[in-house]
């Protein structure tokens, strides 16, 4: 088994130190776990630019709540040729989410249907561990 | 990120250019039916495309390369074609030191030939770096001159441009500008913890991976982000007296095995060794005890915070 992955491994299961010997990535993963902080730490947000953030949604659930992508990477673009742009998301563990938009008028905000995985041709879910 | 739709070798389909844990960008082709399964980007060589670190699925172990000087392990990647000769380069993107490099394709549109070494991307006379690491690159005119740019997302959160002041077959960055700050909190927390309403944070917190596009149709550039928080859950169990006590015994029967697991690593220097130790009786006895402590303080304890991963509209003003 590769050092990194290990390391990873034994942030995931036990979720304590050995942080001498463990990746930056690992050390996120056991960051996150670690932090375990009883206030927001003063966290805003508050910029000239933009509105503050809106949670992109599928119905009424956050639209990564049914495919729980890690780490996801979201774009828009025609992913099938359709001449409507999707929305493709992947993720760190490899999956590629399609979500269709519903929203057949050419104004407005996209409507995302619920997720399905990008297929080859072969009929295979494609596997990529994205970043 | 990194998907981006791309025809990549000039055949009329396009294509998918992602980035990769691993460190290798992958090139998943398209014809005229859909989409192959992923591959690896090449040099003229024949050699991985990469920054520095990659894993190596052949013999199954990290290697390491100088061509860099940056580890590059999650290396994101972009197509631009940076130079303007009509074939598409590589922008790619160093996750941990928030480098940016570019590797230029010497073939053709239809052929490409990538260089067997990568080039920093300068901004403002020096070598670019997101601190704090980058989540992803993306390329855009952003300013609308007719010259591309260059946005990338934070590890620890944020928005950064790179404006391209140069001209077309020849870019040149200003030094970057923070479009959105990363979130303050804890200086060394790497995920921040976010505010929640009804069980849900309220922004995004730490690797932001962001994808310019008009998603209202307003003719502006608005941003999605893909982005992983943390927040305090609502209701947090209080523990009694008792229940104390058990939590700190427990901790420090934990904290114990770990030092017992820290020196019998220690102890093994060579991969081999560490390999024995990872097959080894003793070693699965003790991940069995830790992790039997470990859910026991998940009972007696449930963790204040949750996390999850997210998208989000970060519409313009």
């Amino acid at each position: 088994m590769p050092v990194q992955f290990r390391n990873f491994l034994w942030v995931l299961v036990l979720g304590v130190g050995c942080t001498w010997m463990m990746p930056a990535f690992a050390q996120q993963a056991l960051s996150e776990i670690k932090t375990t902080s009883t206030d927001n730490d003063g966290v805003e947000f508050n910029n000239k630019l933009f509105h503050a953030p809106e949670m992109i949604m599928v119905g009424e659930l956050p639209l990564n709540n049914k495919a729980r992508q890690m780490y996801p990477s979201p774009v828009m673009f025609d992913v099938d040729n359709d001449s409507r742009v999707e929305l493709v998301v992947g993720d760190i563990f490899g999956s590629l989410n399609v979500y269709e938009n519903q929203n057949e008028s050419a104004t407005g905000e996209p409507v995302w249907s619920k997720h399905v995985p990008l297929e080859s041709t072969d009929g295979q879910p494609i596997k990529v561990s994205n970043w | 990120m990194s998907s981006q739709l791309v025809d990549m070798n000039a055949d009329g389909h396009k294509d998918i250019l992602v980035g990769s844990f691993s460190g290798v960008p992958q090139l998943i082709h398209g014809n005229k039916d859909g989409y192959g399964q992923p591959e690896a980007i090449l040099d003229s060589t024949g050699e991985t495309v990469l920054i520095q670190a990659f894993w190596n699925k052949y013999e199954s172990k990290w290697d390491d390369t100088d061509r860099a000087g940056s580890e590059g392990h999650c290396t994101s990647v972009a197509a631009v074609d940076w130079d303007h000769d009509g074939d598409l380069d590589l922008l790619l993107g160093d996750y941990y030191g928030g480098r940016l490099f570019v590797r230029m394709n010497e073939g053709t549109a239809s052929e490409a030939r990538f260089a067997k070494v990568n080039q920093p991307v300068m901004s403002g006379g020096e070598p670019g770096v997101i601190k704090d690491g980058l989540a992803a690159p993306r390329v855009v005119d952003w300013d609308g001159d007719g010259l591309f740019d260059i946005l990338c997302g934070g590890s620890k959160g944020g928005v950064f441009l790179y404006r391209n002041k140069g001209k077309q077959d020849s870019p040149e960055f200003a030094t970057s500008v923070t479009l959105v700050e990363p979130l303050k909190g804890k200086p060394n927390a790497f995920i921040k913890q976010v505010p929640s309403i009804d069980g849900r944070p309220t922004l995004p917190g730490s690797s932001y991976h962001i994808d310019p596009v008009d998603y209202d149709g307003d003719g502006d550039l608005d941003l999605i982000v893909g982005a992983r928080s943390q927040w305090l859950n609502e209701n947090v169990k209080v523990l009694t007296q008792e229940e104390k006590e058990k939590v700190a015994s427990l901790k420090e029967q934990q904290a114990s095995l770990m030092e017992d697991y820290q020196a019998m690593m220690a102890a093994a220097k060579t991969d081999e060794q560490q390999q024995e130790l990872l097959e080894s009786k003793e070693q699965a006895e003790l991940a069995t005890k830790l992790s039997d402590i470990m859910g026991e303080l998940r009972k007696l304890q449930p963790n204040p915070n949750s996390s999850g991963d997210f998208v989000w509209l970060l519409r313009r003003k």
